[in-house]
């Protein structure tokens, strides 16, 4: 809008004009032209000198270029590109991070394109993001297909044994969301129960059977674990069923999250003496703490395994991805997931440069 | 001699009673809490440095005393306490050199350390910290980490191994908070003084904007995605503009809706603030509805809108954490794989960039608003 250039700080400064061309004093304080006293705005000269124009019209133009110029922002920023790279994503934790790294090195290694969106967000937020489409590539764990399927996981036993459990969830997935599992890892990332390895040997406490005959001969036990572990009758109460023992609510410190790093801390220091926590089973404090998960003879808790999922649409794009991703998650079992872990989450190394290290020493990666 | 104000005397009590804490942990790992040292447990050398500073502030003050001016405009006392902060740190590190620790450890700065350089800053101005005692303080901070003097703090450490992480965090956090604080400046205008002309809307409006205000943030988060994950489904064209149920753009609308309030309630306080002699003036004048508008009530009311619009982008900068959940990106990212990984000196990495971005921010605007004060309304107040 070119605006007529008008000589600012002259006549027109002392008086200000009203429709019919009279001229009135000015109010003290306020002069017209308010914004153009200091800064020679051509929008403020205008809307003050020019008579009978059409302020109303003015307004909702200039309303209307802001409103363009937002949405023309807004669409450059997340601007997608016609041919599509993979959008891997994973959990936000040190795991995610590890595997996430790695299938992102492994498909850069094959010359797809991929965006990196390694750890993403909570595991729900991630699940969600992978069904609507906005994420292509994440990690998965088998056993989360009792939640995803809730009305076809009747029979709770298959989630027990690591074969049918996956195939389980990979068919109905393929069926239902045309997601696919690939190959998964040997490493099974369940709940367990872990205890220093002074409390071990003092105790005598070896496995789940051992422990419940230690809680029912009344000596102190306090657990710190997760809400949903201890409402869950395939968890604590599943343990409690099997191995006969009940633990009361003073036995019990519950966190709301599932978020073992601070609760092998408290195991590892005794606060509030502590002296049993819920574990995953490649967590990588196990390694550095010097704990012993305690076995579990029964298998109550449901089979984890760590396994790549695909949306069906993007593996079609790229087959090779299948059998890029394989070798390496057949190489992950429990031992090698701990140990890349703790190297991120204990020693404080960048996921990326533990991703690569592993991959090379293995001859993933030249 | 010189009185020493509240502040002095404010700054001068926490720095005795930081000098009794802990002022650093070496840790034998990352996750490890420690073994916390004490101001006096560090080696001579260490001592030395901080001594000497002290001693250098000691002679500039008296100086002061002694020739009623500073020595040099930059070695007036109050400046030199900015450089404590990097005093602190060559010390800690001296400390971490001098012990014989396994590879892998590292020094953890404790409430010591961080009290010490709050009260060393506190003490850098009359009123507020100077422009020049924050350059001070940055530059010696700089030059410790060129020297390599804080390779072995822990939280320097976490900033190495993910800084390409953390600086594109930083843009995507400043990016996601400034644009949905501007983004919700019109709306919040344009509602503000709806309230105003209409009192029935004022009912509604602010009813609804405070309604907004209260739902917690994640939950808010929540009831956006579900609508946002149906309208992407519906119209592809949504989601090809990166309008999905997760992601940026629930992070987005979320904050924006957060910065309404601010926004709608200065600028309906701005408006109902203008004088009504100023108006009635305006009438007599034969001037017409959006004359008034325009001259009177708009220039009037712009410096309550403007601050704000402060306030909004403010308490914007911090909720904008909360983006790192949902996938949105920004310094919630690194807070909460922090939180995952019990990594205290992570969380710290995530929230010193958070209260840093949003004291600068604070200051620019603040800066702007007194300009724009002095534009519009020819007054310095």
């Amino acid at each position: 809008m070119a605006a007529p250039v008008l000589p600012v700080g002259m006549a027109l400064h002392s008086y200000a004009t009203v429709p019919g061309g009279r001229h009135v004093a000015p109010i003290r304080g306020i002069k017209p032209g308010w914004l153009n006293y200091r800064y020679n705005l051509p929008m403020a000269v205008e809307w003050n000198f020019r008579e009978g124009e059409n302020v109303k019209t003015r307004l909702l133009v200039s309303l209307l270029v802001v409103a363009l110029a937002f949405s023309m922002m807004g669409g450059c920023l997340t601007k997608k590109e016609s041919k599509a790279p993979v959008v891997v994503a994973t959990m936000l934790d040190s795991e995610g991070g590890v595997l996430g790294k790695a299938i992102v090195l492994l498909l850069r290694a094959k010359k797809i394109e991929v965006t990196d969106k390694v750890n993403f967000g909570t595991p729900d937020i991630l699940r969600k993001a992978l069904e609507n489409k906005e994420v292509d590539l994440v990690v998965d764990y088998t056993g989360s297909g009792q939640y995803y399927h809730p009305e076809d996981a009747t029979d709770a036993t298959i989630w027990n044994d690591p074969v049918r459990g996956y195939e389980f969830t990979a068919k109905l997935d393929k069926d239902k969301n045309d997601i696919i599992w690939l190959a998964p890892a040997p490493a099974n990332n369940t709940e367990m129960i872990a205890v220093t390895r002074k409390f071990s040997e003092e105790n005598n406490v070896k496995d789940m059977r051992a422990f419940a005959d230690y809680v029912n001969s009344g000596k102190p036990v306090k657990l710190i674990c997760a809400a949903g572990f201890v409402e869950n009758p395939m968890r604590l109460i599943g343990y409690e069923a099997a191995y006969g023992f009940k633990l009361t609510n003073e036995q019990l410190i519950i966190l709301s999250s599932g978020n073992t790093a601070e609760m092998l801390k408290a195991l590892y220091e005794g606060t509030s003496g502590v002296n049993a926590s819920l574990v995953y089973g490649t967590d990588g404090a196990l390694d550095q703490m010097d704990l012993v998960v305690l076995d579990d003879p029964e298998h109550v808790p449901p089979v984890y395994l760590p396994a790549p999922v695909i949306r069906g649409e993007v593996l079609r794009a790229y087959p090779e991805i299948e059998d890029t991703l394989k070798p390496f998650f057949e190489s992950l079992t429990l031992e090698v997931l701990q140990k890349l872990n703790s190297k991120v989450a204990y020693e404080g190394k960048d996921a990326a440069a533990v991703a690569e290290e592993y991959l090379k020493a293995n001859g993933f990666l030249k | 001699m010189r009185k020493a104000g509240i502040r002095d005397k404010v700054g001068l009590i926490l720095m005795s009673a930081a000098s009794f804490m802990p002022l650093a942990s070496l840790k034998a790992s990352r996750l490890d809490r420690g073994s916390p040292f004490f101001l006096w447990d560090l080696p001579p050398e260490g001592l030395l440095i901080i001594g000497s500073l002290l001693a250098l502030i000691l002679l500039s003050g008296v100086a002061y005393a002694r020739f009623g001016r500073d020595i040099g405009r930059y070695l007036s006392p109050r400046i030199l306490w900015s450089l404590m902060p990097a005093a602190l740190i060559a010390a800690v590190s001296a400390a971490g050199a001098g012990s014989t620790a396994p590879e892998g450890a590292r020094l953890g700065l404790g409430a010591g350390f961080w009290l010490l350089c709050a009260a060393s800053l506190i003490l850098t101005g009359r009123d507020g910290v100077p422009n020049s005692a924050l350059l001070a303080a940055g530059a010696s901070l700089a030059l410790c980490a060129y020297l390599g003097l804080m390779d072995d703090l822990s939280i320097y450490r976490e900033l190495v191994s993910r800084r390409t992480v953390f600086l594109s965090e930083v843009a995507n956090h400043m990016k996601l908070a400034v644009l949905s604080a501007f983004a919700a400046t019109v709306p919040g205008v344009l509602l503000g003084y709806w309230c105003h002309v209409s009192p029935k809307a004022r009912r509604w409006v602010m009813g609804f904007i405070n309604l907004m205000q209260v739902i917690p943030t994640l939950s808010l988060l929540g009831l956006i995605m579900l609508p946002l994950s149906y309208l992407s489904r519906q119209l592809p064209v949504l989601a090809d503009l990166g309008i999905r149920g997760i992601g940026f753009a629930p992070a987005f609308i979320a904050l924006g809706l957060y910065c309404l309030l601010p926004v709608t309630a200065n600028t309906l306080a701005g408006f109902s603030g203008v004088d009504r002699k100023a108006l009635f003036s305006a009438d007599a004048m034969g001037m017409t509805g959006r004359q008034k508008l325009i001259r009177i009530q708009a220039p009037l009311a712009f410096p309550v809108i403007f601050s704000g619009i402060r306030t909004a982008l403010s308490q914007n900068i911090g909720n904008a954490t909360i983006a790192g959940l949902v996938g949105g990106g920004g310094m919630g990212t690194l807070i909460f794989l922090g939180l995952s990984q019990a990594a205290p000196d992570l969380v710290l990495l995530g929230a010193l960039p958070v209260i840093l971005m949003a004291l600068l921010l604070d200051g620019f605007l603040g800066y702007l608003e007194k300009r724009v004060r002095m534009a519009v309304l020819h007054t310095d107040d």
